[in-house]
């Protein structure tokens, strides 16, 4: 009796296993779609995923490659109507894909009317999404493969990153396509982290050659794990191509992070650069402390922001370029804005600079509530445009990211431009002259008001554009200025009043002093070691590393 | 140019004019009897103003509902704002003033534990009320504060223990990023105390700090990638950053292409208000937890949505009037909860009002009944936890089946 | 004007010492007024401590914060140390740090003699350090502020930390009593704020006295021409030391007294913007007239308590066009604006050749 009872309850089990593995061989197309969508709807993680490997194996179950594209497009339709909500279910089981103000059925694709219910998206759980991003990334580059050559660079970094989530069946498709050469190295190796699992010596001793081919630490993570699992003694060979491999990475890892923090000091002083470099002119020339440097930096971020709305609104296709079209605006009014405060305050000032403290504190405490009650406190919300989002991976883990390059050459174009204006120009050679003897400048007939004011506003114009460089990296609100202000001070009076030279100095050593201390004793650590130095230097050379000889 | 006497007669006469408002207000404020004050201690300009700014508007908006419904006791309500201006001590300077000198009967304010620990001392010298609308590092219980919003042992540990089911991903790696002040590192030891309880060996989480309004946070990204290639399970962010420090996160994050499938955040202070000026649209997924979420469907959420809007559009007030957070509605359910602490007592006296504490109760917007024990000054509230979506807002994930009472003291602090 | 400092030193002991007395004879005053008073007082004699280097000696610190945060802090020490000893319970920051008891460095600060002691030995030895080096090396002017601040931020950024014992972020708070007087009971702000009106009388005395002494016209003399001054063969570094010693105690003071009347202390401080904020005060009432630089404490930070809680959204900007203003049409802040009053012929011709002097 016993026996009979257990043998039905061991039939059932192993009928609903075989049921839920092989939906994809006894299912047709069709039939599978809708079974589809009632386990995605269920919402349930881990239907969810299986469902999902399901569908990434059945898109290539048939070999004709015109169902193949008629597949895999369904999928990627599906995924990424799943992924913007577009697709939904109702409690009922209804459920329906929307593109563009149609209500699709899902299964069929054709329009349908909507009742009464209420449609829900399908919620996805973290857990799901990783397969999710696989299947939609590996459909994808299936369907859009027409022949010999290249695959999409995007969703194959897609795939790099969750390797343990790809469908091994599209993945055995796409290698039997016929690929450009860079495109097949970088598939295998993403196929050697599931080859590794496997039993067979010869598959994982290709696996690992592959892996450190492309070193990084997830490489070295996924080896590293194999290596705990060979057995020395039976395969000695294995053995040692692992500690090959783990050698070779790991030396790459050193090097990327070497190069990775020689990236973060470069990026970050070119941030203090283009923070400090507005002010060292001024503080040059005039021995003007000029506080509200920060919010002219502010205030260039709110031009660009301006200039950005107003594109939105009248030409919509130029805004991917608006901050390239903002450069100009933003030096034009922070400028003008510089040569209203020189005009209005520092002016009368200038037998006083220690006054000339106060007087721009009062300024910028002005202009950060002008801001405040003009635009309110919020952060702005600033398009970044797509060349601007993510990075190239170089070497090991080390990441180019897009906007801090950008930003590197942007403050290298500004240095340009300013030694060219100081060097090169008639403007430049009168500032020059006037800092080294506003007297005698202004005895032979130089105008030394007119280059007073010039200055200053060509020093708050490069604030601005500083403001306009970091809108896309800092958050954008009325006392972001004050977030640069004590940074800028530091790096000028380091450097040296007046060179800009010394402003580039000091602001590469702030820099990489602060992103070489930061990961070993914290980021308190490094701005009080940065201070420490400021002052240590001060005692030795009161006047900053690179002074220039004045006469006064 | 303006000579020298003329500037100095025209600075006198707007200096005068000026303070001779306060003059007489102080004169005269006392006489009022068919009014009743009360104070707003939430900074308008500052570090803070970006979020705690808006909180003035919301109490203003909800005593303009007591009003409209007849007042409390027969009285009208009258709000006066203060702007502390993110500076610590002022916060008690402008409470102090609050209480003796335009004799409010209960405070609504503070943000940072800091400004509320800097009031604290005021209100209990004077026997007043403070309702405070944020959520905290708790361990502290004082009878003068009213404690709206939940303690971390009920919101931050069940939003723990999601990320750590099957369905939440498994989480059992976790890297700890917080600014450096007593909310975050309070925070963290729980969240260790909770992690040796269950098991979870030192080598599984990684904690940093960051200064107040850190912005620059490329170093401690690449960190994060580095802990969340090691082996040993899937790794979360644990984001106890707050203020500026929040949005310049993400923007690091959606720089270097982390996407929630990767590495997912639960971010602790992460408000809608936070994702304002940042595209979401790869930052879905990530989470956080909090007594209330904009998303939530109630009638009394789509009341106070409505209200807020109209409110901010009639009065020209520079906010977005679509966005609704947590401490707005925990400082709206204070002077509801306030009004009917008054009406039960029968007087606007202090000591009588906090007698009637025990059972009061608020239809929050959140959906919960939330209401008052006579255990602690703590408001028992339901928790959510929400996952980022494209619309700068959050979808409810998972909320609490009611509200759970609240425990100020950590067993695992 | 210079004789009228006497006069109001006089008033300020007096009255601080006539409320003290009344407090003890059991009047009730106005907590509220008492504690605006008290810290306004405590806000002057920082003024006064700044005006004394930078209105007298040309020396412009723009990290004075420092000074009197050693003050607070220290004071903060002793009133933490002893409410816990009072009532058991441990400040906050034991708690979420998980210490059982007080840092070793706490030992002792429960006696009120030995706080001042310490306040005076640590702020002479930073003053004395940081002072000699920098005069030494004569960095001057503008370099001078900037790495005072660069010094003041450096150690909020330093007192931010949790694990220093000083409460981190948030500070010390949750005192119960000094010298044995309840802070709940009225009693305690007025004798508080007496003792603080009557410091600052004594502090504004002696510093008249001193900028009246030789060593005073040494320190205009370095304010004039330092380098004439080191040419005669006069050693300015040590006429510096001594006024910035002075003045970094008077600062001190003013921390001491102004943490127990607000009731917290935390690293804001430190933070730059109010070691400006004591600058543009100075420069508001007047630099190089002591009684100046009180009035500019008074009237900004009056005017502060004041206008926060009346017109929050239209005080930056008054604060803004005054400073702005004074700076540039009163070069010496209102005490020259009280000679432009009465209009005395002299001032006014002296007055371009003021402007010369930074």
């Amino acid at each position: 009796m016993t026996k009979i009872i257990l043998g039905i309850f061991w039939l059932t089990f192993a009928a609903t296993g075989v049921a839920a593995s092989d939906h994809s061989q006894k299912m047709s197309w069709i039939e599978f779609k809708n079974h589809f969508i009632t386990e995605i709807c269920s919402s349930k993680p881990k239907r969810m995923k299986a469902v999902l490997q399901e569908l990434g194996s059945f898109t290539v179950a048939n070999q004709d490659s015109k169902i193949i594209k008629k597949r895999t497009q369904w999928a990627t339709d599906l995924i990424s109507g799943i992924q913007t909500k577009n697709f939904r279910c109702s409690k009922g089981g209804k459920t329906y894909l929307k593109r563009g103000d149609k209500f699709l059925n899902p299964a069929l694709m054709v329009e349908i009317k909507l009742g009464d219910e209420k449609y829900k998206a399908p919620f996805l759980h973290l857990p799901v999404r990783p397969t999710l991003e696989t299947i939609l990334a590996t459909s994808k580059l299936i369907n859009s493969f027409e022949g010999p050559g290249s695959l999409d660079l995007d969703q194959l970094a897609l795939l790099e990153k969750k390797p343990d989530f790809i469908n091994t069946d599209q993945m055995a498709y796409l290698l039997t396509s016929q690929l450009s050469d860079s495109s097949r190295e970088r598939l295998v190796f993403v196929r050697a982290f599931k080859m590794l699992k496997s039993e067979n010596v010869d598959e994982v001793s290709e696996a690992l050659r592959n892996l450190s081919n492309i070193p990084s630490r997830k490489t070295l993570t996924a080896i590293v794990k194999v290596r705990k699992n060979i057995d020395p003694v039976k395969n000695p060979e294995l053995m040692k191509i692992a500690d090959d491999a783990i050698a070779e990475i790991n030396l790459s890892i050193q090097i990327g992070k070497a190069m990775s923090i020689v990236y973060s000091g470069l990026s970050y002083s070119s941030i203090l650069f283009l923070a400090s470099i507005g002010l060292a002119i001024v503080f040059g020339l005039m021995g003007v402390i000029n506080l509200a440097q920060g919010e002219l930096i502010m205030i260039g971020a709110y031009v660009t922001f301006v200039i950005q709305e107003c594109l939105a609104a009248i030409f919509p296709s130029m805004l991917p370029l608006y901050l390239l079209i903002s450069i100009p605006f933003v030096f034009l009014v922070t400028g003008g804005m510089g040569a209203l405060i020189e005009y209005s305050v520092i002016r009368h000032l200038y037998t006083r600079p220690l006054m000339t403290l106060l007087a721009t504190w009062g300024v910028s405490i002005f202009l950060i509530n002008m801001i405040r009650v003009s635009f309110g406190t919020q952060n702005l919300e600033f398009y970044v445009p797509d060349y601007l989002v993510g990075g190239l991976s170089v070497f090991g883990d080390f990441l180019i990211t897009w906007n801090r390059l950008a930003t590197i050459i942007f403050a290298i174009v500004i240095l340009i431009f300013t030694l060219l204006l100081v060097k090169k120009t008639r403007f430049g050679m009168n500032v020059r002259a006037v800092t080294e003897n506003r007297a005698m400048a202004g005895a032979i007939g130089v105008n030394t008001r007119k280059v007073d004011l010039l200055s200053f506003a060509v020093g708050s114009g490069l604030a601005g554009l500083a403001g306009l460089a970091l809108s896309t990296i800092y958050n954008v609100n009325p006392t972001m200025g004050t977030n640069f202000i004590v940074d800028a001070f530091m790096v000028v009076v380091l450097g040296g009043v007046g060179s800009i030279w010394g402003t580039v100095f000091a602001a590469l050593l702030v820099g990489m002093i602060n992103v070489a201390v930061e990961p070993l004793y914290g980021a308190v650590a490094a701005k009080v070691l940065v201070m420490v130095l400021i002052i240590a230097v001060i005692q030795v050379r009161p006047e900053g590393i690179f002074t220039m000889k004045v006469r006064k | 140019m303006m000579n020298r006497r003329k500037f100095i007669k025209v600075a006198g006469a707007i200096t005068g004019a000026a303070a001779a408002p306060a003059i007489i207000s102080s004169a005269f404020g006392a006489g009022h009897s068919k009014t009743q004050k009360i104070g707003c201690l939430f900074s308008s300009s500052g570090a803070m103003a970006n979020v705690e700014g808006r909180l003035n508007s919301v109490v203003d908006m909800a005593v303009a509902e007591l009003n409209a419904a007849g007042g409390v006791l027969g009285k009208t309500i009258e709000t006066v704002i203060t702007d502390p201006a993110s500076d610590w001590p002022l916060y008690a300077q402008n409470g102090r003033q609050l209480l003796l000198q335009e004799k409010c009967k209960a405070l609504f304010g503070c943000w940072t534990s800091v400004s509320r620990k800097s009031v604290l001392p005021v209100v209990e010298q004077n026997d007043a009320l403070l309702y405070y609308p944020l959520h905290f590092e708790g361990e502290e219980n004082s009878d003068s504060v009213v404690y709206m919003n939940s303690p971390p042992a009920s919101s931050v540990l069940p939003a723990l223990e999601y990320m750590m089911s099957e369905d939440g991903g498994s989480a059992s790696r976790f890297y700890m990023v917080g600014s450096d002040y007593v909310w975050p590192r309070t925070i963290n030891k729980i969240n260790k105390g909770y992690f040796s309880s269950l098991g979870i060996s030192e080598e599984s989480y990684k904690e940093t700090y960051v200064p107040f309004g850190f912005s620059n946070f490329q170093t401690i990204i690449n960190d994060i990638r580095d802990f969340a290639d090691q082996p040993g399970g899937p790794p979360i962010i644990i984001l106890t950053v707050v203020g500026s420090s929040i949005p310049a996160f993400f923007k690091e994050i959606i720089n270097q292409g982390i996407l929630a499938s990767d590495i997912p955040i639960l971010g602790l202070d992460v408000l809608e208000a936070d994702l304002e000026g940042l595209d979401t649209t790869s930052l879905v997924g990530h989470l956080n937890c909090w007594a209330y979420l904009q998303n939530v469907e109630s009638e009394a959420n789509t009341q106070i949505k409505s209200n807020w809007a109209s409110f901010v559009k009639s009065n020209g007030l520079p906010y977005k009037p679509d966005v609704m957070i947590d401490p707005m509605v925990s400082a709206y359910d204070g002077v509801h909860m306030w009004a009917k602490a008054v009406e039960k007592a029968g007087t606007f006296e202090v000591p009588a009002v906090k007698e009637a504490f025990d059972g009061i109760t608020f239809n929050c917007p959140s959906g919960y009944e939330i209401s008052l024990g006579s255990e602690n000054n703590y408001v028992a509230r339901g928790v959510f936890i929400g996952s980022v979506n494209e619309n700068q807002a959050f979808d409810i994930l998972w909320q609490s089946d009611d509200t759970p009472k609240p425990v100020p003291f950590s067993p695992y602090a | 004007m210079l004789r009228s400092s006497e006069k109001f030193a006089v008033i300020f002991f007096l009255a601080g010492s006539l409320l003290v007395m009344a407090s003890f004879m059991g009047i009730e005053t106005s907590t509220y007024l008492m504690n605006l008073i008290g810290q306004i007082a405590a806000f002057s004699l920082l003024a006064l401590s700044l005006d004394l280097i930078w209105g007298f000696c040309g020396i412009l610190s723009l990290g004075h914060g420092l000074y009197f945060a050693i003050g607070g802090y220290l004071v903060a020490m002793h009133l933490v140390k002893v409410a816990f000893e009072k009532t058991g319970t441990p400040p906050d920051f034991m708690l979420f740090m998980g210490w059982e008891e007080l840092p070793a460095y706490y030992f002792g600060i429960e006696s009120f003699a030995y706080l001042l002691f310490i306040v005076f030995v640590v702020t002479l030895s930073v003053s004395l350090i940081f002072g000699y080096f920098s005069f030494r090396s004569r960095v001057t002017g503008v370099y001078f502020a900037i790495i005072t601040q660069a010094l003041v931020y450096m150690a909020m950024l330093f007192m931010f930390r949790n694990d220093t014992g000083f409460g981190g972020n948030n500070g010390m708070t949750g005192f119960s009593e000094i010298f044995g007087l309840n802070f709940r009971e009225n009693k305690t702000a007025t004798v508080l704020c007496g003792i603080s009106l009557a410091v600052l009388g004594l502090s504004l005395l002696g510093c008249k006295k001193l900028v009246d002494a030789p060593l005073g016209r040494f320190m205009r003399a370095v304010k004039e021409d330092e380098s004439r001054l080191r040419f005669l063969g006069f050693d300015t570094v040590y006429v510096k030391l001594t006024a910035w010693c002075i003045s970094a105690i008077l600062a001190a003071i003013a921390g001491l007294l102004y943490v127990p009347q607000v009731g917290i202390i935390n690293p804001r401080v430190l933070s730059p913007e109010l070691s400006i904020e004591i600058a543009v005060w100075v420069a508001i009432g007047g630099r190089g007239s002591l009684i100046g630089a009180i009035f500019g404490a008074v009237v900004v930070s009056g005017l502060k308590f004041i206008l926060t809680g009346l017109v929050p959204e239209l005080w930056p900007f008054i604060l803004a066009i005054l400073v702005v203003g004074i700076v540039i049409y009163l070069p010496n802040g209102f005490s020259d604006g009280v000679k432009v009053f009465s209009s005395n012929a002299r001032s006014l011709v002296s007055a371009p050749h003021r402007k010369l002097q930074s």
